[in-house]
């Protein structure tokens, strides 16, 4: 029997906000030392008042927007119960069943083209926990330490429906929510340090059955290499039981990375008894149309309506308007130096080709992002400037651009010390090709026999006199007329 | 250490209103939520975990004070009994009203939109933090082992 597998899942974003959700510590805990980033607010501490942080339903919104929400009038924050020590209150600030963001969706493409429509349940808003050390004394004794410094800072939680197929259309969907946070710039999106978590629920059932199998679900995936790698292995697991009849209890499995298979977690006894209840120190969020709207309006254009106007305005073709999308901060690096363009927008399809090859190949190479690349976006637009003028080959172009990586020197700067600017003097032009042919007489007689290829035996000749900066349209064209007359 | 953290107290930032909307209103149908959010799972819901016409269980009993966190002598195990079946017959009364029209309250005070601004504002010095730990090694608080999970 064939089984097709039901993926949903569930993303955690941490927020890049200045301040913890419901009080005014500093968010960034990552670099702080432990426990200084700490009150008796998101210590839990008796008598205390949370209040909501404003950028953080701010962008909550955004991202529900981005995803094709619906907003609801009003939301409300609810208390989720549970002991554990990361939990300072004994309970997580969350939303239960008015959160701010619901019935979205988001559309992948496939690698074959089609394209497939992905709901979205929900977006809410919740506290993130504090974080726990485990260790082992001298004694021999566990025990574990807590800091709480990232015990509420903001985390948004993006839920899918059950509308995924494959672990492909898996790793597409989170790569795609993960650029649209990154171009509203609500996260980083960094899966590595933990700043976008995804949990899957995962079952399976016969190809044509409707209703759903036994939901898995897997957690402790920390890369999108890993998500994809966790699913196909659940799916072949589950298949292997199904097929030899036995049956899928539901539970939660943990992904091992370095053993690339998933293992049983024990179940924590009650642990789905939450006991939700709304937050009684926290007052309803009324969203009214307009702020929806001053939200709608402050949005940046998202990377599908980029790389349609990058096909349709710039005329760039499917495979260049994808890459430069592919991450914001190379879309805005191509923008500003298409900006900065003498030729307007007729100098895109250039840039793009600097960009995807050049200036990425050197981004691999040394590991870097493309903000901490040595040629800003003016820079690289000064270099196509010398190009088009037809100052520079643009085989010379490229070691000028190599010259510029390396030290950081403008175009203009680099050709002008080096003497690098292209030859576009009939007359010097002229001088090499006479003395190339002066130094070259078999070549000559063979052109005039018929032997079309000594042209060009002489045409680098006259290249390699000039080291490289004759003008090659020009000496190609004055060789001919040359070969030709006399 | 009761903080004096009045910065952080409301700014009213929004309309206030004497009632809250309904939950209709919201467009939350009750098929959006999903499994782990759903009322029909959630043992508090009415219905669900509990029965509510009749008396609790020793077992609704020591469910309860588990997940409280307590520990009950037989005694007191029955006597809750008792008590906490009181309470719900009590609810159990109000629930025979028709309340279809009545939004639920989920807030007893007429105020929405109460947000800060996201400054930064200094936190407590750590040694301040740890006060209340019981126990502490460096800067952190020291607990018995928790289970990776
Ligand atoms: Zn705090």
């Amino acid at each position: 029997m064939r089984y097709e597998a039901v993926i949903g899942l569930e993303v955690h974003a941490q927020l890049v906000t200045k301040t913890k959700m419901f009080c005014s510590c500093s968010a960034a805990y990552a670099d702080a030392p432990p426990n200084s980033t700490v009150c008796p607010i998101c210590l839990g501490m008796p008598g205390t008042l949370p209040v909501a942080n404003k950028r953080a339903i701010d962008f909550t919104i955004m991202t529900g927007l981005a995803l094709g929400c619906t907003i609801p009038e009003w939301a409300k924050f609810d208390r989720k119960n549970y002991p554990y020590p990361d939990l300072m209150k004994g309970y997580q600030i969350s939303q239960y069943d008015a959160p701010l963001c619901i019935n979205g969706a988001l559309t992948i493409s496939l690698p074959d083209g089609t394209r497939r429509r992905i709901g979205i349940t929900r977006v809410h808003l919740e506290e993130d926990t504090a974080r726990l050390l485990h260790r082992v004394d001298a004694s021999g004794e566990a025990h574990s330490l807590i800091d709480v410094n990232r015990a509420g800072t903001p985390l948004m939680e993006i839920v899918s429906e059950p509308d995924l197929r494959t672990p492909e259309e898996a790793k597409l969907y989170l790569q795609k929510l993960r650029r649209i946070l990154r171009y509203l710039g609500v996260s980083s999106g960094n899966m590595e340090e933990g700043s976008f978590r995804c949990d899957a629920n995962i079952s399976l059932r016969p190809v044509g059955e409707t209703a759903f199998g036994a939901k898995v679900e897997i957690k402790n995936m920390n890369s999108f290499a890993s998500v994809e790698r966790a699913l196909e292995y659940e799916i072949a697991r589950q298949t292997d039981l199904l097929e030899r009849g036995e049956r899928i209890p539901q539970e939660t499995r943990g992904w091992v990375e370095d053993k690339g298979y998933t293992v049983g977690q024990r179940s924590k006894e009650h642990a789905h008894d939450y006991r939700y209840f709304p937050e009684p120190d926290l007052p309803p969020v009324v969203i009214d149309r307009a702020w929806v709207e001053r939200l709608r309006a402050q949005m940046p254009e998202l990377p599908d309506e980029k790389e349609q106007r990058y096909r349709t305005v710039l005329g760039l073709s499917d495979y260049d308007a994808k890459q430069l999308v592919a991450d914001r901060r190379t879309a805005e690096y191509f923008e500003q130096a298409l900006a900065a363009s003498s030729a307007g927008n007729g100098r895109a399809k250039a840039l793009a080709n600097w960009i995807i090859n050049d200036v990425n190949s050197v981004l691999n190479a040394r590991g870097i992002e493309i903000d901490a690349f040595p040629v800003r976006p003016e820079g690289l637009n000064e270099l196509l400037d010398l190009v088009d003028s037809g100052a520079l080959s643009v085989k010379i172009a490229r070691d000028v651009f190599a010259r510029m990586v390396e030290t950081g020197r403008s175009a203009t700067a680099i050709v002008e010390e080096q003497g690098l600017r292209q030859i576009s003097d009939d007359t010097i032009v002229l001088q090499a090709i006479d003395a190339a042919m002066a130094e070259n007489p078999k070549a000559v007689e063979d052109f005039r026999a018929g032997k079309t290829a000594a042209l060009d035996f002489l045409f680098g000749k006259v290249m390699k006199a000039t080291r490289g900066k004759a003008n090659p349209q020009l000496t190609r064209r004055l060789l001919s007329e040359k070969l030709g007359s006399s | 250490m009761a903080g004096d953290n009045k910065g952080d107290r409301a700014k009213q930032n929004g309309r206030t209103s004497s009632t809250i909307p309904p939950r209709a209103a919201a467009g939350v149908s009750d098929g959006l939520l999903d499994e782990g959010y759903a009322w029909t799972d959630a043992p508090h819901r009415p219905g669900a975990g509990y029965t509510w016409s009749m008396s609790l269980t020793r077992d609704d009993v020591l469910h309860v004070a588990r997940l409280a966190r307590l520990g009950l002598t037989d005694e007191e195990v029955e006597r809750m009994q008792g008590q906490l079946s009181l309470i719900l017959e009590q609810f159990e009364t109000l629930r025979r009203l028709d309340t279809e029209q009545v939004p639920p309250t989920f807030q007893v005070f007429a105020t929405t939109n109460v947000f800060r601004d996201d400054e930064p504002r200094p936190s407590f010095p750590v040694d301040d933090v740890l006060q209340n730990a019981p126990l502490r090694e460096g800067d952190y608080l020291r607990v018995r082992a928790v289970l990776e999970e």
